[in-house]
């Protein structure tokens, strides 16, 4: 009889779920059944008073009624939930077009950017990274570096001028001599830093800019390591095949002396660095002998490599402090 | 230097490569082609004449000699002849005396007479015009172009203008001469001259004098040919502000040597094209002949400093086709003679550099270096500029690049004084005429401009500064090269809580680069601080790590800002960077997290007006103990409400023990105890 009716109702249960459109009436139908007064429930409370083999039997397929019940109103539950989803999402939406909440941070200037990336190229190839004074002495910025007085190579670092016989170093290669005073070789350094030049200006020349000198001393040092040394910065920097070619050049603390352009596929040969083999007489000059040591120095315009990276076309953009400029780093 | 093609020509005996060709292969190894200009049939090739080839390259016969050494070509100088008259002996016609033989190591001179002076025939006038030089007569035309042939300067007197002899002495004070390009120079003291017994006749090496100049009535002439010292020329130079081809050249040095193959050049081609009688022998002072030197070469140091291997043979056949001397050969060691014209040849190692351009610099083969494994050394400064950068970038500041200098009116608006500043002696324009001795000026005129396409300004730079010190122990000035770290807040209608925005700011780049302990000092100026007037008097703060100052925040005095067209309210930061990396830290402990619950408890505090936070915070952390963990003001307010002259501050106070959770009993009482410190201060009033 109870079976007869235990079964009846599953099957009416069944088709009110089926009827149901809503969650609240399934929720209606949960407590109908299953809550505290519900019918099953109501089921699982009389079975006390039931023989035992009934009880056991009865409770048994009340049980199993039960679960089946759950499991309808369960999966009905999550059929509405996805419908109701699956229609506010239809609602919903928002127009990707309309732009992005702008984050202020600042731009860092685009000669540091240079800076910073050369420095990790060489720091790479094991050069330590040094800096010296921009306000100079005569001696180290000139006599030391085997320029003397009255030589007509001095013209070809138009100089400012301080009292007492201080100026405004022209060039980075004084820290060369100020790193080799204080350092025993074998050494390999680079230094970036500021320079002046009293020159008139114009879209390629400022009266001042940048430089980064490099200094390899060791026992067997050549000028094919150089090349070697150059074309590999010069390849990572430019982060392409580049060729490059040595012609001579002439700077008295160097002998030889040469000159580096390099070019991209075939293009036009760009002048980007000076170099050669230390000249004797600045081993001399700090003390280090000649005949026991060799080495290579060069030297770049940091503004001209940065120039030639970012397509910039005059050198005075840099010092201009223009924020339309420099946020585009 | 301009060098014409066609010229060149005469001096090559094999075929010459093709104008472009040539360009190439000079540039590769000897000097860089600027330009090729075709004029005419002739190429015009602007070649840069390294500084030390000027000795022997400002000439034809020296770019000849490079190209023939690199074109497997023979160079050669085209035959001349000339008659000397018997008749005539050159030392009864003139007389020359060198007052100091250190001024001028050789002084020459020959006399023709009875020459005709016209206008030089075509082919002359062209070649010189190629080379940019004006054509005058056959006399001055002739001795130009021997210049630009063998790179001697050569000076043509007349002789009949000259008074008894020739003098090579300094000037005295308040001469004066007559130049041929008639203007009339005053002559300072140590300039070299040419003179005879009246007066300046030239200004040696530099300048013809008008006087003796050579006209179309001229019949005697004298060749003067000289090596004059090249310091005293260059300074004469320089003092003058002349430079002349031939003081390029005299002022690079010369080969003394190379004055008997010009004179006797000059004199075949006057005699060739004006006539006249070339008198006999030549006045040659010339006390101190200067002889080849020999150099010993290793050559494994070649192949070591170059890095390739040249065989033996290739070396030797490079070094005579410049026509250097091997004057023995023991195995590896060559003793090289060097001519006397290669004044840039002393050592082994320009031996090498000749040796390595011929052999061509693009043989030298890629090699990376075979050297002891030495990590690079650590740069703190370069770390800690870095993580700034980072840090205020982070923070919306752009970073600028500054000019180091700053100008006369800014040395004004600052109120600088001269002993304050570092003079740049010979400035480009009023623009440059000190050193920077702050960043703030120029960063106040980067707003200025900046303001016109930005509302808000907040920009930094990190750089070098520069200020003259007057030493301790009195007379002797130094200077201090600084490196600082500026920067700037401002924008449009900006209160006073641009202060605090620049304040929180700086808190969080110290926090950043490890640096706790930091606190704020009303400005107090000291008596030399004449920078006073930098900073508004009542909105500045030192800052300060412990007890050492690192730097300065404030508004920019008012006045100031103004004068540079900024209207807005500046805030600043001016850190000295040097002291503030030495107090950086790189350590950093882990806190743990504590597991026991917080309570929060607010207090509003009624305090009269210009009482200071600090104040209020200190009281509350002494009397709350260790279990008030923090307190945060989250609120000031002075409106409605508020009695006059008086102001609310309004607290978070934060309470957590590190064991245990706090009863609310436990917290009552200290927060009882806090209300009690703070109305011992009978001003002070807890609002409750």
């Amino acid at each position: 009889m109870i079976k007869i009716n235990l079964k009846n109702l599953e099957i009416v249960v069944e088709k009110e779920i089926k009827k149901t459109d809503n969650l609240k009436d399934l929720d209606k139908i949960f407590r109908k059944y299953l809550g505290k007064k519900g019918k099953i429930t109501l089921i699982f409370n009389s079975l006390k008073k039931l023989p035992v083999n009934e009880r056991k039997d009865l409770g048994k397929q009340a049980n199993l009624i039960k679960i089946e019940i759950d499991r309808m109103i369960k999966k009905k539950s999550k059929e509405f939930k996805k419908e109701k989803r699956e229609a506010q999402l239809k609602k919903e939406r928002i127009d990707v077009t309309r732009p992005g909440k702008k984050i202020k941070i600042g731009h860092l200037h685009p000669l540091t950017l240079v800076q910073r990336e050369i420095g990790e190229i060489f720091q790479s190839m094991g050069f330590s990274i040094v800096v010296g004074p921009e306000v100079e002495t005569e001696w180290y910025n000139f006599d030391a570096l085997n320029i003397p007085e009255d030589h007509p190579a001095r013209d070809m670092w138009d100089t400012f001028w301080l009292k007492e016989k201080l100026l405004l170093r022209t060039h980075t290669s004084p820290v060369q001599i100020r790193y080799m005073e204080k350092h025993q070789p074998p050494l390999r350094i680079i230094v970036p830093g500021r320079v002046f030049r009293h020159e008139a200006t114009d879209a390629s020349h400022e009266i001042q800019f940048y430089q980064l000198e490099g200094l390899v001393v060791d026992k067997n040092v050549s000028a094919a390591n150089f090349r070697a040394v150059i074309e590999e910065f010069l390849k990572r920097f430019f982060k392409t095949d580049i060729e490059i070619r040595l012609r001579p050049g002439f700077f008295p603390f160097t002998e030889p002396s040469f000159e580096i352009d390099a070019r991209r596929e075939k293009g036009d040969w760009l002048e980007v660095m000076g170099a050669g083999m230390v000249h004797p007489n600045v081993f001399k000059t700090v003390g280090l002998n000649p005949k026991s040591w060799q080495g290579f120095a060069f030297g770049m315009g940091l503004d001209r490599l940065a120039m030639l990276k970012y397509k910039i076309s005059d050198t005075r953009l840099f010092y201009s402090s223009d924020l339309r400029f420099l946020k585009q780093f | 230097m301009k060098i014409s093609y066609n010229w060149l020509k005469d001096y090559l005996k094999g075929k010459i490569p093709e104008p472009k060709k040539l360009a190439e292969i000079l540039t590769l190894h000897s000097f860089e082609v600027e330009s090729i200009e075709k004029k005419g049939k002739d190429w015009i090739l602007d070649i840069d004449v390294l500084p030390n080839r000027a000795c022997d390259c400002l000439s034809y016969i020296g770019i000849a000699r490079e190209i023939a050494a690199m074109t497997n070509n023979k160079f050669h100088i085209p035959g001349f002849k000339f008659q000397e008259d018997k008749k005539l002996k050159t030392k009864d016609l003139v007389k020359v005396e060198i007052r100091d033989k250190k001024d001028c190591s050789r002084y020459t001179a020959k006399v023709i007479s009875g020459v005709k002076v016209t206008s030089s025939p075509k082919w002359i006038k062209e070649r010189l015009r190629v080379c940019g030089l004006q054509p005058i007569n056959n006399i001055v035309d002739i001795a130009n172009y021997v210049m630009l042939e063998t790179g001697q300067p050569i000076h043509a007197f007349d002789l009949d203008k000259i008074k008894k002899k020739i003098i090579v002495r300094r000037a005295k004070k308040g001469e004066k001469i007559k130049a041929l390009d008639e203007k009339t120079y005053k002559l300072e003291k140590d300039i070299l001259l040419i003179a005879d017994e009246k007066g300046p006749i030239g200004i040696a090496g530099i300048k013809g004098g008008q006087s003796t100049a050579i006209d179309f009535n001229t019949k005697n002439i004298i060749i003067e040919a000289a090596s004059f010292d090249r310091r005293i020329i260059r300074q004469g130079s320089k003092k003058m502000k002349l430079r002349t081809d031939a003081s390029w050249r005299f002022e690079n040095g010369i080969d003394p040597n190379l004055i008997d193959f010009t004179q006797e050049r000059v004199v075949s081609l006057i005699q060739e094209i004006s006539g006249g009688r070339i008198a006999k022998g030549m006045i040659d002072l010339y006390p101190k002949k200067v002889f080849s030197k020999k150099i010993k070469l290793d050559l494994d140091y070649v192949d070591k400093l170059l890095g390739v291997k040249i065989p033996k043979q290739k070396v030797i056949k490079i070094l005579k086709s410049l026509d250097l001397k091997i004057v023995n050969c023991k195995l590896k060691i060559l003793n090289v003679e060097i001519p006397t014209f290669r004044l840039d040849i002393s050592i082994p190692e320009d031996l090498i550099e000749e040796i390595g351009r011929i052999f061509g610099y693009q043989n030298i083969p890629s090699v990376f270096p075979q050297t002891i494994l030495i990590p690079p050394e650590r740069n703190d400064e370069i770390l800690w500029t870095r993580n700034c950068r980072n840090i205020l970038k982070e923070r919306g500041f752009s970073e600028v690049y500054n000019y180091s200098f700053i100008g006369e009116k800014d040395k004004g608006i600052f109120g600088w004084q001269d002993e304050e500043l570092l003079e740049v002696l010979n400035p480009m324009s009023v623009f440059n005429k000190y050193m920077r001795p702050s960043l703030i000026p120029n960063l106040l005129k980067n707003t200025k401009e900046n303001l016109k396409n930005f509302d808000e300004i907040k920009i930094f730079e990190l750089g070098k500064t520069f200020v003259r010190k007057q030493n301790t122990k009195g007379k002797k000035q130094e200077f201090l090269e600084r490196k600082m770290l500026s920067g700037i807040l401002t924008k449009k209608d900006i209160k006073d809580e641009g202060f605090y925005e620049l304040k929180g700011m700086v808190d969080s780049l110290l926090n950043k680069l490890g640096i706790s302990n930091i606190w704020y000092d009303d400005y107090k100026a000291t008596p030399e601080d004449s920078h006073l007037s930098l900073w508004h008097p009542k909105k500045c703060a030192e800052i300060k790590i412990d007890n050492q100052e690192v730097g300065f925040l404030g508004q920019i005095y008012p006045k100031i800002s103004e004068d540079l067209g900024v209207k807005e309210k500046v805030f600043v930061f001016d850190f000295n960077f040097e002291r503030l990396i030495k107090l950086v830290s790189e350590e950093h402990e882990y806190q743990p997290i504590s597991s026991q619950p917080m309570a929060i408890r607010d207090l509003a505090v009624l305090v009269p007006r210009g009482t200071k936070v600090v104040e209020v915070l200190n009281k509350i952390n002494r009397a709350g103990g260790k279990l008030v963990q923090d307190v945060d003001l989250f609120d000031i307010y002075s409106g409605e409400e508020i009695t006059q002259g008086k102001e609310n501050f309004a607290f978070h106070i934060i309470y957590q023990a590190e064991d245990r959770t706090l009863s609310s009993k436990e917290i009552d009482k200290i927060q009882q105890r806090i209300i009690k410190a703070l109305e011992e201060n009978i001003e002070w009033e807890v609002r409750k």
